[in-house]
């Protein structure tokens, strides 16, 4: 949360100085269903990723994407990634982790993506992700551990404010993605804007006309989470019950 | 119906116990019938349980098996379903791959599609339904509508559950099934199913779908009631039930499917019931019950009851209790038969009666008790025989209550004798006519028999006008000898009572003579067994006698003997006369003159009696004579002045030879 | 409805445990530029036999059981520690050698290029008599996005002692049949390069199909001399390899 803050208040910069193209802005409601059926609206909605389609656009160059993987938990647990980018996946735990990924997102020809065991505190390992999707991170040795990395086409993307509330080009990260949405808009007419989090029933999309010179309306976006659920083998495809007892302990 | 015999009446009260030990035995059969089907609804639950489990988990696990094989093993169904749900999840995201990665949507469909088609699967293919379906409920295959593809199917907890990664199975009814946006039974029908959901696993991943496999649950219901007795019925998560048979019966599951005790009635049949919740992997959020028709229960188990078989044991069963009636009615009522008729020869007279009694019942005893009746008559008979003209009446009632006294068989004991007799009257007899004659007499005799009675004496004998009675016998009494001597005074106070009476008729000169004596006689019950006396015998007897006939010898009215006279004691004063020998008898006796009751002062003895009676032992004979002769009107004076006169007159006797005088005479 | 015999419990109970994962081991030849990732290890056995050579009465049939842990040391590295058993040619049943067998990866394991060159090296360590010898091996593959692959393995059998050099050569493509099968086919062939006079090249040419499931896989394959153009090459080397991820 923190490193997050610090990274939007640092794209303010960057941000400001292309605020003469055209702005995206809008506010997506989340709401958590729970396992009685009842269904009431979250405080937090800073989970909420949002993003466009309809164009790529490489990462904009810099540090990787970091996933951590402490206390027996990866952070962060959604990851939004441009196509092409590495992954650097720390262990910070002085205990043996794994990666893998069933998704065939993640894939190589013939080979699913496995980044094998090994022990921190500090050791780095890397993964390129060629192909746009949902990619479900798993470790071989901890069931509880899951994480989902999500490949985008483009830079453009965000999480929400804690009120739902998102704005374009104001929250992107960096100065390339704002030129490519300001780009993309100028070229396409239309844009389609997405809305996902990790448990969403179905993820919330809008698409829209764009016309020059005309402001764009401001999106109303509404998303429902549905109770967690589901089980996932290991990667032999074992439950994990089969493991001896303290192993990764 | 008047029943009069025992048998008859028998016979009916084992009739009807026979009627209400059975109508007792249907009445607590029904109960304890209605108790065991509610016991073995109870158990045969478990059967249910188990069968329906098998059934089902069978089906899951082979579909299960059936799945890992088409899905897994050797084809590439789970994968290309895997790309299949990314592709569409990455879709609806917009986050396609739009270079050469993995196929569009629609085409990993019909990849899938005919790949699925063209997997055997020998267990899968061919249900009611067989349907797969992609993670967020994507109908993937059916082949119901095997060019269908891509709608989503109606959320149902089933579905849900195998998506989460469980399999499990549950009763889709017709309102669930038509919920569904394809409709999915493939052979049209629209009755309930069975579904058995599968959850496909991607290789190393998540849940990435999940295999619906669904039997007619009317086909399952039906093995289960082949399998037990009773009516199954499964109940949905929604209360509805899906049962064999009409409407009706399912409505009426329907109505009491929640409640705890299962028991409803419908057109006759009275069903009772358990149920059961048989968990998720056999039939998610459901229950299954089992109904039992108490009604039907009853009427095969009364049909069985009353079978021909039945019916012919009851047959047997009523002849055979007839038949023990009678027999046992008839046992009883023999001996009472027979009793009945020597009852009636008792009332005729006849007390030889003897009924052997048999066993020890209650009739054997009132047998005995019929025979000791019929002996206890005949003896009260026979001592009422005995005594009863001799005896007075409250003798004879101790007698009778004491039989034993009367000691038939003969005995020896002292008793005291009395004859006594009417002197003179004879000579009366012939100048009376016979009625005055037996009238005269009956006088004396009541009157005599009354004092004998008052006395206690036992009357042995009448003969003409004289009488013998006896003392101590049959029953004891000591003072037997003063008895005797007071009843002899008193008789001779009825004959001087009777002598105006006796002068009336012209018997003027009568008087009486009685011999007293005691000693030892036997008494008995002698005689022929038809006419036996109770009667006293011995020397005894025939001295007392003979003292009565030496009345005439002294001139005295009475005559006792010194053993009378000693025994008595003082109860009467008595006049020492002799010493006589009687005939027959060696042993010489002293006599005495009974003069007064002991309880009066004694009468003067006349003359100088005493002084003379002393003389003449001493062989004083002349002087004796003079005082024998200063009373002539004294009998016993009289007798001995004349012996002192022989005495005198004849030789010299021999010394003491006059002492004792030898009665020739009887 | 029938019921659920015990055949079918036994048979789902082995198949539940046994999804698929990546291929490990196409060719039955050429070890391949793949390793075993970090942090794994496999027990890996083979079976193989080389037949006898038709063209010498001298020649008999050898059996060979090699059996070995293979460890993921790092994501270029992978360690192997094999001993061979060998049985035929007229002689007992006997140990025949140690090795120790290092794979080493250009690029690290998780890279995806459709490129990779791997270098082996393996120290031969007979136990009975014969010659020590350094195995060394480049392999390159080139893998297609529909998963095919190119590959072409180089190598050398060099005897310690110097006295005998043999080349080898494995040209060898296979393609993805579904997720868990893999057919290959191998052109091999040991070039003598030094050592006694007269030994001729033996060429092999041969089908190899492979099945991985969940922490197994399996590789079968019949390499077939080509006996009719070099009579010294015996006719058949079949071999059976299969290996458990512990």
């Amino acid at each position: 949360m923190g490193r997050r803050s610090l990274i939007l208040l640092l794209a303010l910069l960057p941000v400001a100085a292309a605020a003469g193209g055209p702005s995206l802005a809008g506010k997506v409601s989340l709401f958590r269903r729970g396992e009685d059926g009842s269904r009431e609206r979250a405080q937090d909605a800073s989970e909420v990723l949002v993003y466009v389609t309809g164009f790529e656009a490489p990462a904009p160059g810099g540090l990787a994407p970091r996933m951590e993987q402490r206390d027996k938990a990866f952070i962060p647990a959604v990851l939004p990634v441009v196509k092409g980018q590495s992954v650097e996946f720390v262990n910070m735990d002085a205990l043996l982790h794994n990666v893998f990924s069933p998704s065939p997102a993640a894939a190589a020809p013939g080979r699913k993506m496995d980044l094998g065991k090994y022990k921190g505190p500090g050791r780095v390992v890397s993964y390129e992700f060629k192909r746009t999707g949902l990619v479900d991170l798993y470790c071989d040795i901890h069931e509880s551990m899951r994480a989902t990395v999500v490949v985008l086409p483009n830079p453009v993307f965000t999480f929400a404010r804690r009120d739902g509330s998102f704005e374009f080009p104001r929250d992107l990260g960096s100065r390339q993605a704002a030129q490519a949405l300001e780009a993309h808009l100028q070229q396409a007419g239309r844009i389609k804007v997405f809305a996902w989090a990790k448990g969403a029933r179905a993820p919330a999309s809008v698409e829209l006309e764009v016309k020059p010179g005309v402001a764009l309306p401001p999106l109303v976006m509404e998303l429902e989470m549905q109770p967690e659920r589901g089980t996932h083998d290991d990667k032999h495809g074992r439950p994990y019950s089969t493991h001896p007892p303290g192993y990764g302990e | 119906m008047k029943l009069r015999s025992i048998r008859s009446r028998l016979a009916l009260v084992f009739g009807g116990l026979v009627v209400l030990v059975l109508l007792t035995a249907v009445a607590l059969s029904r109960q304890a019938l209605e108790q065991s089907v509610r016991a073995r609804v109870d158990a045969d639950v478990a059967g249910v349980q188990w069968l329906l489990a098998r059934d089902i988990q069978g089906l899951r696990q082979l579909t299960a098996l059936e799945v890992e094989k088409a899905f897994r093993f050797n084809s590439d169904v789970a994968g290309t379903l895997a790309r299949l749900v990314q592709r569409r999840d990455d879709a609806a995201l917009g986050l396609e791959d739009e270079g050469e990665g993995p196929a569009p949507v629609a085409v990993l469909r019909g990849e899938l599609r005919e790949l699925i088609e063209s997997t055997e699967m020998p267990v899968l293919k061919g249900h009611a339904l067989f349907a797969v379906v992609g993670k967020d409920r994507e109908l993937v295959f059916t082949e119901s509508r095997p060019g269908s593809s891509g709608e989503q199917l109606a959320s149902t907890p089933l579905l849900e559950l195998a998506l989460s990664g469980q399999g499990g199975a549950a009763a889709w009814c017709r309102e669930e099934l038509e919920r569904q946006p394809v409709r999915l039974r493939r052979d049209g029908g629209s009755g309930a199913l069975l579904v058995v959901a599968v959850p496909i696993t991607l290789p190393g991943g998540g849940v990435v779908g999940a295999v619906l496999v669904g039997t007619p649950a009317e086909q399952v219901i039906q093995g289960l009631e082949r399998s037990t007795r009773g009516r199954v019925a499964l109940v949905d998560a929604h209360g509805h039930a899906i049962t064999t048979g009409d409407a009706g019966f399912r409505e009426a599951v329907e109505r009491v499917a929640g409640e705890r005790q299962l028991a409803f009635s419908l057109g006759g049949a009275s069903y009772v019931g358990d149920g059961f919740a048989p968990g998720n992997e056999v039939l998610l959020g459901g229950r299954a019950l089992l109904l039992r028709d108490l009604a039907q229960e009853q009427g095969e188990f009364f049909a069985a009851f009353f079978g021909s078989r039945f019916l012919l044991s009851l047959g047997v069963l009523g002849v055979l209790s007839l038949g023990l009636t009678l027999a046992v009615s008839r046992r009883l009522a023999r001996p009472l038969r027979v009793l009945e008729s020597q009852a009636e020869a008792v009332r005729q007279g006849n007390l030889d009666v003897h009924v052997q009694p048999e066993g020890h019942d209650e009739v054997a005893r009132l047998t005995h008790a019929f025979n000791e009746m019929v002996a206890g008559l005949k003896q009260r008979d026979h001592i009422k025989g005995l005594f009863k003209r001799y005896l007075d009446p409250r003798v004879v009632e101790q007698l009778i209550a004491n039989p034993e006294m009367a000691s038939p068989g003969g005995e020896r004991r002292e008793l005291t004798l009395l004859f006594s007799d009417l002197a003179g009257f004879t000579r009366f007899s012939e100048r009376l006519t016979p009625e005055e004659l037996v009238r005269l007499l009956n006088t004396y005799f009541g009157q005599a028999t009354a004092v004998l009675g008052r006395r206690e004496a036992t009357l042995d004998k009448f003969i003409g006008d004289a009488i013998m009675c006896f003392w101590n016998a049959p029953l004891r009494d000591e003072a037997h000898a003063a008895k005797g001597c007071l009843a002899a005074l008193d008789l001779l106070s009825v004959v001087d009572g009777l002598r105006g009476v006796f002068a009336e008729a012209g018997v003027t000169s009568f008087d009486c003579r009685i011999g007293v004596h005691t000693g030892a006689a036997v008494v008995g019950n002698l005689g022929s067994p038809d006419a036996q006396d109770y009667t006293a015998v011995g020397d005894s007897v025939n001295l007392a006698s003979r003292l009565e006939g030496a009345c005439k010898v002294y001139g005295t009215r009475t005559l006792a003997s010194e053993a009378a006279v000693r025994a008595a004691g003082g109860a009467v004063h008595a006049r020492e006369l002799d010493v006589v020998r009687v005939v027959g008898r060696s042993e010489p006796v002293r006599v005495y003159e009974l003069v007064g009751p002991g309880e009066l002062p004694p009468p003067p003895l006349p003359g100088r009696w005493a002084e003379a009676l002393a003389l003449y032992r001493e062989g004083r004979f002349a002087e004796a004579l003079v005082l024998f002769q200063l009373s002539p009107e004294d009998g016993p004076s009289q007798l001995y002045a004349e012996r002192c006169e022989a005495w005198l007159a004849g030789p010299p006797p021999a010394p003491g030879a006059w002492r004792v005088h030898d009665l020739t005479s009887k | 409805m029938r019921i659920f015999g015990p055949w079918w419990v036994v048979t789902a109970a082995v198949l539940a445990c046994v999804p698929a994962e990546a291929g490990k081991r196409p060719y039955i030849w050429s070890f391949g530029t793949e390793t075993v990732p970090e942090g794994v290890v496999e027990l890996e056995q083979w079976m193989w036999s080389k037949s006898r050579v038709p063209a010498s009465p001298t020649s008999r049939a050898v059996n060979w059981l090699w059996w070995a842990p293979v460890f993921g040391v790092s994501q270029h590295l992978e360690v192997a520690v094999p001993f061979q058993v060998r049985a035929g040619a007229g002689r007992p049943t006997e140990l025949e050698s140690f090795e120790l067998d290092a794979r080493l990866r250009l690029k690290p394991r998780t890279s995806q290029d459709p490129f990779q060159l791997t270098f082996r090296g393996a120290w031969h360590q007979p136990t009975s008599g014969g010659q020590r010898r350094v195995d060394v091996n480049l392999i390159s593959s080139w893998t297609f996005d529909n998963g095919a692959q190119l590959l072409l393995d180089v190598g050398g059998l060099v005897a310690v002692s110097g006295a005998s050099v043999v080349g080898t050569v494995d040209l060898a493509g296979s393609l993805p049949l579904t997720d868990e099968l893999r057919a290959g086919v191998e052109l091999f062939s040991e070039v003598p390069l030094r050592g006694p006079a007269g030994v001729t090249p033996h060429p092999f040419v041969g089908p190899s199909l492979e099945w991985t499931r969940g922490r197994f896989w399996v590789t079968a394959g019949v390499l077939v001399g080509l006996t009719p153009l070099f009579p010294q090459t015996p006719h058949f080397m079949p071999r059976l390899m299969w290996a458990v991820v512990l």
